[in-house]
């Protein structure tokens, strides 16, 4: 079952509160309960509360959003310009929450269920439930919005949330990115995303413009006039997940400028409120056909609680839903670790997000971060320049010919074996080594647990197998955005006993008969490894170089047709980091 | 059973090109008839002719220039 969220914010601009109208009405004609959500500025305004008394309907529920704070009473109150909610010093975000809290009772009789923000940090929201622990629901994040809205945004949008879950989790109290292991690690509040976005775009574009939001489509300029199909391939595509994972959810929040004829972004209001009304009437239809159901925060968080528990894992499968391409991604996220493979390349890793360090994260002058909630990775293809400076992926060789798993198109077919265990395999894929043919099938196994077990089958070869051998390599390099840091903190290891300090002398050592090659990476707080679960021949540490900084591992295995090599990637954390 | 290599020159990706990020090449995936990927963004062609022409109608604009110097 898709769950689908239908959210609207209360602003206090005339503008606003026209189109705020509207929003209401077109889901009351429906009967699709909503989660309105109050600004500060409304809070205090008699006239936007009037609406909301006017407006809402008996299943609508009432909470709070920390956006859009500016206003004479914000400044006066507060004496600071700081717009963004989650940037705050945290002395007046503890003040802030208080009195909106105070605000919201005295002008519904009641303490919300149910808050949201662009961010919410992990000392925040631990503050919110230790504080007013009515609150079950809270949208935390806005999915991989960071580095490359910051440039798509003329550099002015200082959120960055990248490097979290899509769907929602149970926040660690260590950081609000990061999926609790377990209910004495969770904050008891279900975090959800702020929309849902383009699973593609999102790795390498504008999911902002890509995303449960038709407003944004306006910007995107996908739309033709009142027309965007990919707006209903999108909500198609989010209820398939729901066959992967038994559940899916679906936010729609679009902020009531968004449906104002002043927006900049919104060329025809009529075009734009045609297809928000035509996507609340699709998602009707989809409720009586029995496969949505549309709900609210509150509602939804009920029924996430029921069915998840703090250290499950969640998977999407996505499709190309803008062209309609071959294209695929799968993403992983658990507790462990944020995975996305790229079926474009062959299945490679292309953002491996791993988890064990539980960094801090909290945001705000007093806190070392800043500004910066991105959580780390160690690999990303967008931000290192494409998958020859990090990925992780396989190589064959016969000795004279080679071929590399990167360099072709596949499809993943991706199968639920148990609670929390997925398996996702590629196509077959024919390969030419020279005037020999080989045929290879990848396939993953993915979990609640560290490890994911990477599966390379020889399924035939027409040359001589002795040759052959089979490499599988991690390409990595920590970092929150493109610039690299400092990588002289990592230090390489082979069991048993190599050590390689990262110098950036390129120097590539190998190794006989390797159980596993590995890196402590001090800053991220871990140490990356593969495994060997199927015995290799050799294994290489491979420090980086300046031009090129980023550090390999490899393990090269002697396949024969018809076995399996299996090697395992995992992290742990790092003892005395 | 077509070769591995994509076709012997390469095409940059128009897509990135018109965004700033280059050189992006596109690969080839011989089967459903063949069709140009590129391996960053989700642009495809089915032929060259097709990329170049994406090339020809938008990469001119890409720093604000509407027409040919």
């Amino acid at each position: 079952m898709l769950y689908t969220n239908i959210i609207h914010r209360v602003d206090a601009r005339a503008d606003s509160r026209e189109a705020m109208t509207f929003q209401w009405q077109a889901a009351r004609r429906l009967s699709i309960p909503t989660t309105t959500l109050l600004t500060y500025p409304a809070l205090f305004m008699d006239e936007a509360i009037a609406d909301v008394e006017k407006l809402r309907g008996e299943a609508d529920e009432l909470g709070l959003h920390f956006h859009n704070l500016q206003s004479p009473r914000f400044l006066e109150r507060f004496g600071t310009r700081e717009s963004a909610f989650w940037l705050l010093p945290q002395k007046i975000r503890i003040a802030l929450l208080d009195e909106m809290m105070t605000a919201f009772e005295r002008r519904f009789g009641h303490l919300p269920k149910s808050v949201g923000g662009y961010i919410i940090d992990a000392w925040t929201l631990a503050h919110i439930k230790k504080t007013y622990p009515t609150v079950e629901t809270a949208i935390t994040s806005c999915f991989e919005e960071g580095v490359k809205m910051f440039y798509g945004n003329n550099r002015n949008w200082f959120l960055f949330s990248d490097g979290g879950p899509w769907n929602p989790y149970f926040p660690s109290r260590a950081n609000a990115l990061v999926p609790a292991a377990d209910a004495e690690e969770a904050i008891d509040i279900v975090a959800m995303p702020h929309l849902n976005r383009d699973m593609i775009m999102a790795l390498n574009s504008r999911d902002d413009l890509f995303a449960s939001h038709p407003g944004n489509l306006f910007r995107a300029r996908i739309n033709e006039g009142a027309e965007c199909p990919y707006l209903f391939r999108f909500i198609e595509a989010w209820e398939r997940q729901a066959a992967l994972n038994g559940w899916s959810y679906l936010n729609i929040f679009v902020s009531s400028p968004w449906m104002s004829a002043n927006h900049w972004a919104i060329g025809n209001i009529d075009d734009a409120r045609t297809l928000y009304t035509r996507m609340l009437e699709d998602l009707k239809a989809r409720e009586e056909r029995g496969t949505n159901a549309n709900t609210t925060m509150d509602a939804f968080g009920t029924v996430f609680r029921n069915r998840v528990r703090p250290g499950d894992a969640t998977l999407c499968h996505w499709k190309d839903e803008i062209k309609q391409s071959k294209r695929e991604v799968v993403w992983v996220v658990n507790s462990h670790h944020r995975c996305a493979f790229d079926m474009n390349r062959g299945g490679a890793l292309v953002d491996f997000r791993p988890y064990a360090g539980r960094l801090d994260g909290n945001l705000g002058p007093e806190c070392p971060a800043l500004w910066n909630g991105n959580y780390p990775f160690l690999i990303s293809t967008e931000h290192c320049g494409g998958h020859w400076n990090t990925a992780q992926y396989a190589s064959l060789s016969n000795g004279i010919h080679s071929f590399t798993t990167t360099d072709r198109r596949t499809r993943a077919t991706v199968e639920q074996t148990g609670e929390n265990a997925w398996t996702f395999r590629t196509e077959t894929l024919r390969i030419k080594l020279g005037e020999h043919t080989l045929v290879l099938q990848s396939t993953w196994e993915v979990s609640a647990g560290a490890g994911i077990r990477i599966r390379r089958t020889v399924l035939e070869y027409d040359g001589d197998p002795a040759a052959l051998r089979l490499t599988e390599t991690f390409l990595g390099r920590p970092g929150l955005h493109e610039y690299p840091g400092d990588l002289r903190e990592i230090t390489l290891h082979a069991a048993p006993g190599t050590r390689l300090p990262f110098t950036y002398s390129s120097e590539a050592k190998k190794i006989p008969d390797p159980h596993a090659v590995g890196a402590d990476i001090p800053s991220l707080g871990l140490h990356v490894a593969l495994e060997a679960l199927t015995p290799a021949t050799e294994g290489l540490l491979g420090d980086g170089w300046l031009f090129k900084p980023c550090f390999q591992l490899a393990l090269t295995y002697a396949p024969k047709p018809g076995e399996d090599i299996i090697t395992c990637l995992t992290t742990r954390p790092l003892k005395n980091p | 059973m077509p070769d591995n290599p994509p076709p012997q020159k390469p095409l940059i990706c128009p897509a990135c090109f018109a965004r700033e990020i280059d050189p992006v090449m596109l690969n080839f995936d011989p089967e459903d008839g063949g069709e140009y990927y590129c391996t960053h963004c989700s642009y495809t062609a089915k032929t060259r002719e097709a990329a170049e022409a994406f090339i020809r109608d938008h990469i001119r604009h890409r720093h604000g220039i509407r027409t040919t110097l």
